[in-house]
């Protein structure tokens, strides 16, 4: 094993005593056996003294060991935990935390011997009452007995099956693309053997096909990741946003492990926080309030996973005051609707009220939330998502805000077809059919051309009218069409070649052309080429595609 | 024969590096554990020549699985493996039946030394 290996192995396992760090030490305020969560802090503690003075951290072995001193002196009883215990604790956490991750990258020795002073100087404060004054000796020790040399080699050999193992996240992606890749292969070969009568070798491919498939199945499964990942983290937001806000909260987590794709995961984080935030600021009254109204002084925020078919359900729950209706409905009034028509809002309707930008009924801003903006932008991740959002609330009795999510919504299957030399997609479920129309029977109706079908003239839609590609000639007899239906609407669009229907996994675009409406994702074929998943609106919708002189949109270059 | 060793450690950073050093010196690492109860397991079913032996771990420490383990087998030869400043728990890991020990981090002719001094049933000073 390189240096460089056991960096990336000190980096995760790290990673992890932090976790059960900070958990440990939240757990601390609210458990009944301390003694068993502070044997473990104590332990998480004292391996990352070990793992770090392995790797030759010295600064981070000085301040673990004065957190370890700190947690035996806690354990033997000599001191006792007080309310601020907690809070400083994770100062120290958080001191070592940044030390860690200096020492990995082998950045600032100055700053991380600083930090190590100030966690040991921190620590040794943490039982009076006025911290800062109280002296570090106690935690520090003589630790130059070592050896730095590091071993390398040879990978060690097990007779004893190892159960699991970690991978890199990118290689599963990378394993994702290629998984897709090998299904188009397979399609271009079918399609060179079309017209071979060899029955052989198509039962083959058709094995193959199969096995492909399941391949995919199994690498979509092994990209499942328990929410619980990341809904530990969520503990801590809720006890400072909770401090912050002076509001007593108590947090539960229902369901943490319910897998879900780790793409829809890491894109939801951001929105939870919100969500949780908007729950303890907005929603959950002071104890004081909730006192007076009958209620227990301490709130209770919760958050429920659960599974639904193809469908994870987050959600977010408080018992605090509930969303004021009659204000946000007063704040629409401004904006001229009467009040029947305000009546008349429906919960969807309301929904959206209340994720428009800028919108909240808010009336100061802090750091816990009230800019107005967090809604809107969980609304859009939840939509970029293919997701919907529910919101629940009744007065008094509290807020419930649901996401509906699909499990495996970063893969879609869709029809990948050349436009020019690009690749171009579109997802299945909107496309009908795929057809050859002889070019001497498209019509002329409205000035728009458009090709007759037993349910009436379907308009012509060329990709150029659209995107600002490439004017492709079109001679021959044929022209070839996907056509593709939205509700009630269809539209036929020419294209030159059809490369063959494909699940994809979706990647974020990047900013630059994020906000450009018609391509709605990109994928990132195993060529290393980029093709643009299109949304389907953009052929239909307010931007009809039946009048080509409107904005352009630059894919290339 | 290689001699056989169980490696037990609750940080999988420190069973990789013992492991590797074990290996690169001609032993055959047969199994690991990641806390005393299952090293008792693996100790009875793999039935190793050595066991390096971590103390401070979940659920059973270190000098308890060594207790456990002297009873199953008194011949057992278990290293301790213990970061400075643990003397004491040192004391009572050998106490209860452990041959030597090793300090974390470890130095790889240290860790050497102290095997073949065991495996060649030379009491250690």
């Amino acid at each position: 094993m390189k240096v460089s290996d056991y960096k990336e192995l000190y980096r995760s396992e790290a990673d992890e005593i932090f976790h059960g760090l900070e958990n440990g030490i939240i757990s601390l305020e609210s458990c009944e056996d301390q003694q068993a969560h502070i044997d473990d802090l104590f332990r998480h503690a004292h391996n990352l003294k070990g793992i770090s003075g392995a790797m030759g951290y010295d600064s981070v072995v000085t301040a673990s060991h004065a957190i370890e001193n700190f947690l035996d002196a806690l354990r033997k009883g000599e001191l006792s935990i007080k309310h601020s215990t907690v809070d400083k604790m994770l100062e120290a956490v958080d001191m070592l935390r940044e030390c860690v991750t200096l020492a990995v990258d082998e950045k600032d020795s100055d700053r991380r011997a600083e930090l190590a002073e100030k966690i040991a100087i921190h620590v040794a404060g943490i039982d009076d009452d006025d911290p800062g004054t109280a002296e570090p000796s106690s935690s520090r020790e003589d630790i130059d007995d070592r050896d730095p040399e590091e071993a390398g080699g040879s990978q060690a050999e097990f007779r004893e099956p190892i159960k699991t193992t970690r991978v890199e996240l990118e290689r599963l992606d990378r394993i994702m693309t290629l998984v897709g890749e090998l299904i188009i292969s397979r399609i271009r070969f079918i399609g060179q053997m079309s017209g071979a009568e060899n029955k052989a070798l198509m039962d083959e491919l058709e094995v193959f096909g199969r096995l492909v498939s399941e391949v995919q199945r199994e690498v979509m499964e092994a990209r499942l990741v328990p929410v619980g990942q990341v809904c530990q983290r969520f503990k801590r937001l809720v006890r400072d946003a909770a401090r912050e806000k002076a509001r007593e909260v108590k947090f539960e987590i229902v369901g943490s492990e319910i897998g879900v794709d780790r793409a829809v995961l890491e894109e939801i984080v951001d929105p939870l926080v919100h969500l949780i935030r908007n729950a303890i600021g907005h929603g959950i009254e002071t104890p004081e309030e909730r006192e007076a109204l009958g209620k227990d002084r301490e709130a209770v925020v919760t958050l429920g996973v659960r599974r639904e078919r193809n469908h994870v359900i987050i959600e977010v729950m408080d018992d605090g005051r509930g969303i004021d209706f009659k204000r946000v409905k007063a704040m629409r009034a401004s904006e001229g609707l009467s009040t029947e028509e305000m009546a008349e809002l429906s919960e969807e309707e309301l929904c959206s009220i209340l994720s428009a930008p800028g919108f909240s009924t808010s009336r100061g801003v802090d750091r816990i939330s009230g800019r107005g903006m967090g809604m809107n932008i969980v609304k859009k991740t939840v939509d970029s998502l293919g997701g919907v959002m529910h919101i629940k609330s009744s007065a008094g009795k509290g807020t419930s805000i649901s996401l509906h999510l699909p499990v495996n919504l970063s893969i879609i299957k869709v029809l990948m077809f050349y436009v020019g030399d690009d690749v171009h997609a579109l997802p299945i479920e909107y496309i009908k059919e795929t057809t050859r129309v002889e070019y001497g029977s498209l019509k002329k109706l409205r000035g728009k051309q458009v090709f007759m079908t037993p349910e009436g003239p379907i308009p012509v839609i060329r990709p150029w009218e659209i995107f600002d590609a490439k004017v492709e000639e079109e001679n021959g007899r044929y022209i070839k069409m996907i056509v593709v239906e939205m509700g009630e609407k269809r539209a036929g669009i020419v294209v030159k070649r059809i490369l063959g229907q494909q699940e994809i996994v979706i990647k974020g675009l990047p900013s630059i052309i994020r906000g450009l409406s018609g391509i709605s994702g990109a994928t990132i074929l195993g060529s290393g080429k980029v093709a643009f998943i299109w949304d389907p609106h953009v052929i239909f919708g307010e931007r009809s595609a039946y009048e080509p002189d409107k904005e352009t949109i630059v894919l290339a270059n | 024969m290689k001699p056989k060793v169980l490696v037990v450690d609750d940080a999988i950073f420190m069973r990789k590096m013992i492991a590797e050093i074990l290996v690169e010196n001609g032993m055959n690492v047969i199994g690991e554990a990641d806390n005393g109860s299952t090293a008792v397991e693996r100790y009875k079913e793999l039935k190793p020549d050595l066991v390096t032996m971590d103390i401070i771990m979940p659920e059973m420490n270190g000098i308890d699985a060594v207790r456990q383990i002297v009873a199953i087998d008194s011949q057992a030869k278990i290293v301790m493996c213990s970061a400075l400043g643990q003397q004491a728990l040192v004391q009572e890991a050998i106490t209860a039946g452990a041959k030597d020990f090793l300090i974390k981090p470890f130095n790889p002719s240290r860790v050497v030394e102290v095997v073949n001094k065991i495996m060649n049933h030379v009491p250690t000073s």
